[in-house]
């Protein structure tokens, strides 16, 4: 049982491993210039792209053995027997999940010796920000009013 | 682990004039998870023998976190006019 566990354990370590060296490739991949795109030249102006990037990833494996509880070594023993099989149990599992996005943050126009930085606003983010803060604002206000209501 | 750097990335002829973009990696590991966040931070402009720096600014970003900062501080504002309330009661 414990060549079993062990040789469960070894190839649990070579996966672990694999799956890691699996995230430092995708990782050095999303690196390669994903910020600054390519130079788009047209009409004699050059524009290029800024972007934010987010990666990230994870995974997460395990395995267990069963144990040998000499109480009900026998009965398995016995069963494993009659069944011509191994009195040995186990199990394992694993799962990853990952995230990854862009978000155009500026474009970088290039018109004759001129360059300029012209910020991209998104403007669905600021409105959802400006209601949370508006939100805020009334409720503030609102319990101001009751509390100086009350005072009176 | 965190680490965080400037990164210049690749330059751009064009001309007379050479652009060097320069952005900002900020990478975590631990064990079974990696997670990498890039953003422009500026850009190199070079020409005649003279540099300049041109900042990159994320305008939504900006909005977000000073209304984020905003609302939070409301919030803490409505939590002391309660706590205010409830003690003169």
């Amino acid at each position: 049982m414990k060549d079993i566990g062990d040789g469960l354990f070894a190839n649990l370590i070579k996966t672990q491993e694999q799956a890691t060296e699996l995230l430092n490739r995708l990782i050095t991949t999303a690196r390669a210039e994903s910020v600054y795109g390519e130079p788009i030249e047209r009409d004699g102006v050059t524009v290029i792209t800024a972007s934010e990037v987010m990666v990230a990833l994870g995974f997460g494996m395990g395995s267990g053995v069963g144990a040998e509880s000499p109480a009900r070594k026998d009965e398995q023993e016995s069963a494993a027997a009659a069944m011509g099989g191994s009195d040995f149990g186990g199990g394992g599992g694993g799962g990853g999940g990952g995230y990854a996005g862009a978000r155009p943050v500026a474009v970088i126009s290039i018109v004759d010796d001129r360059v300029t930085v012209e910020p991209v606003v998104d403007a669905t983010k600021l409105g959802l920000a400006f209601f949370t803060f508006a939100a805020s604002f009334i409720v503030v206000v609102g319990r101001l009013l009751r509390a100086a209501q009350k005072s009176d | 682990m965190i680490r965080r750097e400037r990164i210049a990335g690749e330059t751009v002829d064009l001309g007379a004039m050479t652009i060097t973009p320069e952005y900002e990696a900020i990478g975590l590991a631990a064990p079974g998870a990696r997670a990498l966040y890039q953003r422009p931070t500026a850009i190199r402009v070079e020409r005649d023998a003279t540099v300049e720096w041109l900042t990159v600014p994320d305008v939504t970003r900006q909005g977000q976190i000073l209304l984020y900062a905003g609302a939070a501080l409301c919030g803490l504002a409505a939590l002391l006019v309660s706590g205010a309330r409830g003690r003169t009661r």
